[in-house]
């Protein structure tokens, strides 16, 4: 009878479907560290180009000159450069074509800056579900497997006559092991997933201060 | 999990090694504390054996007897050796004595024939010494002379230097000094006209928002209040820039002020340099009638 109760020797000596559930739970929290590490810079970097955007729109150059300038540093612009760029060129565009109601040219231009932020907060939000979804899945999953390690040991304790503790300890220990890796990856994963929502949702509620600002502005320049 | 592999290939590569180093912790970390090394006793067998006892003795004896005589013979052996030794080193010992002594005589009239040699080298190096130390002393003499007439050039020299050199700064300074009055000068017209102009259009601000402006009924004489305004070029006034910086304890009052601003707008700033001093406008209003 082995007394080893070391966790690798656990690992090894479990049933398939306990070892199936482990190496699937070990990839699930992998795969959640990765998205977190990815969301925290991305949204880092959102939010300094939001601030860096913001402080350059009131600053109080031109507008128009702003736009060019944005043309010109090329395709990495994301966030409110973006949705700037957008209503920016379909009012430059509107008014170009000769519309003389000042109302529907703020509206188009508000139209396609609603487009480009849902965008934006769509780009933001990729992969939060994975987060959400190792977090509230995985801690059944682990769940699952010691279940059915428990089973599996209470099974072969019934073929023998006189039960004894080291017969169902070492089953128990290493089902047990399945429930402990479900939450290591649940626990980062729900804490993630809360955090970076949260972030987003403040990024979305700055672009919409954003969109509403810039369409006032426009509206008056349209007006004069 | 593939379109993050080929965006950011660092966070993949951070979330494997974190579970690595875990998995790496778990296994060494557990396993130090849980399983301390059991020292196994280390014992040592003897083992026993069943000996013959007579057969034992006479093989003793036999052994006895053969170790005995060959004892016999190297003793014979050696005394032969160390007879032969001892004429061959009484020998070499006479053959040695002779050597030194002829050493030691050819020695001695080395010794004297340098010693003389020394003496005469000595008389001569004195003598050559005293004449070098005389011509020195000479030398440093005339030395001394010429450093002193050339130290004396030399600091009339720098006096006149100095005197030149005072007059050219005190020449500078005057010239700075001047220069300087007449910049203040300039500069105090520039402000001033500066100022008029900035007064021109704020006052022209004051009347432009002062015309929007609904007093409340029953505000009296007395009350004023500061606003701070935030401006963009063109005078456009940014969306929540509109601040109260010292109320009037009328509400109202100070809510109207606000709306006059943000209905006035555009303003009408001045273009250029300018502009900067009314980035953030402050205006003071009071009921002039």
């Amino acid at each position: 009878m082995s007394t080893d109760l070391s966790i690798t020797h656990l690992i090894l000596n479990a049933s398939l479907v306990v070892q199936l559930v482990i190496a699937l739970l070990v990839f699930a929290s992998v795969m959640s560290w990765t998205m977190i590490f990815d969301r925290r810079r991305v949204l880092r970097r959102a939010g300094r180009a939001a601030d860096d955007f913001e402080s350059r729109f009131w600053s109080g150059g031109d507008l128009a000159e702003l736009y060019r300038q944005l043309e010109r540093d090329g395709d990495d612009d994301s966030g409110m450069a973006a949705i700037f760029r957008a209503g920016f060129r379909e009012f430059a565009r509107l008014r170009t074509k000769g519309h003389k109601d000042p109302m529907a040219m703020v509206q188009g231009a508000q139209r396609s800056m609603r487009v480009s932020l849902n965008r934006e907060v769509d780009r933001l939000e990729n992969h939060l579900s994975t987060l959400a979804t190792v977090g509230s899945t995985s801690p059944y999953v682990g769940l699952f497997g010691t279940v059915w390690g428990i089973m599996n040991s209470f099974t072969s304790l019934g073929n023998v006559k006189q039960a004894t503790l080291a017969l169902v300890a070492p089953g128990i220990a290493e089902a047990l092991i399945a429930t402990a890796i479900g939450l290591f990856a649940a626990i980062p994963a729900v804490v993630a997933y809360n955090r970076y929502s949260n972030k987003v949702e403040r990024l979305n509620n700055r672009y919409d201060d954003f969109v509403e600002e810039f369409a006032t502005i426009l509206q008056r320049q349209a007006g004069s | 999990m593939l379109g993050i592999l080929k965006r950011s290939p660092l966070a993949v590569f951070m979330a494997v090694l974190l579970h690595v180093l875990i998995v790496f912790f778990l296994i060494y970390g557990l396993e130090w504390e849980l399983f301390p090394e059991k020292a196994k006793p280390q014992v040592q067998v003897v083992k026993a054996q069943v000996v013959d006892a007579d057969k034992l003795q006479q093989k003793e004896a036999a052994e006895k007897a053969k170790l005995k005589k060959q004892q016999e013979e190297a003793r014979k052996r050696k005394q032969a050796e160390e007879r032969k030794k001892q004429a061959a080193l009484e020998k070499k010992r006479k053959a040695e004595a002779k050597r030194k002594a002829d050493a030691k005589q050819k020695a001695e009239a080395e010794k004297k024939r340098k010693a003389e040699a020394k003496r005469k080298a000595e008389a001569k190096r004195k003598a050559e010494a005293q004449r070098k130390a005389e011509a020195k002393r000479k030398a440093d003499a005339e030395a001394k002379r010429k450093a002193e007439t050339k130290r004396k050039a030399e600091a009339e020299a720098k006096r006149k230097a100095e005197a030149k050199r005072q007059a050219e700064l005190a020449a500078k300074r005057e010239a700075a000094a001047r220069a300087e009055r007449e910049r203040a000068l300039q500069e105090q017209l520039a402000a001033e006209q500066n100022a008029r102009e900035i007064d021109r259009y704020v006052a022209v601000i004051k009347q432009q928002i002062e015309r929007n402006w609904l007093r409340p009924a029953q505000s009296g004489e007395q009350l004023s209040c500061i606003v701070q305004v935030r401006l963009i070029p063109g005078g456009d006034v940014v969306p929540g820039g509109v601040s109260i910086i010292k109320g009037s304890g009328n509400a109202a009052f100070d809510r109207s002020v606000e709306a006059a601003v943000y209905k006035a707008a555009p303003l009408q700033v001045p273009s250029g340099g300018l502009f900067e001093s009314f980035r953030n406008l402050r205006l003071n209003f009071k009921p002039s009638k």
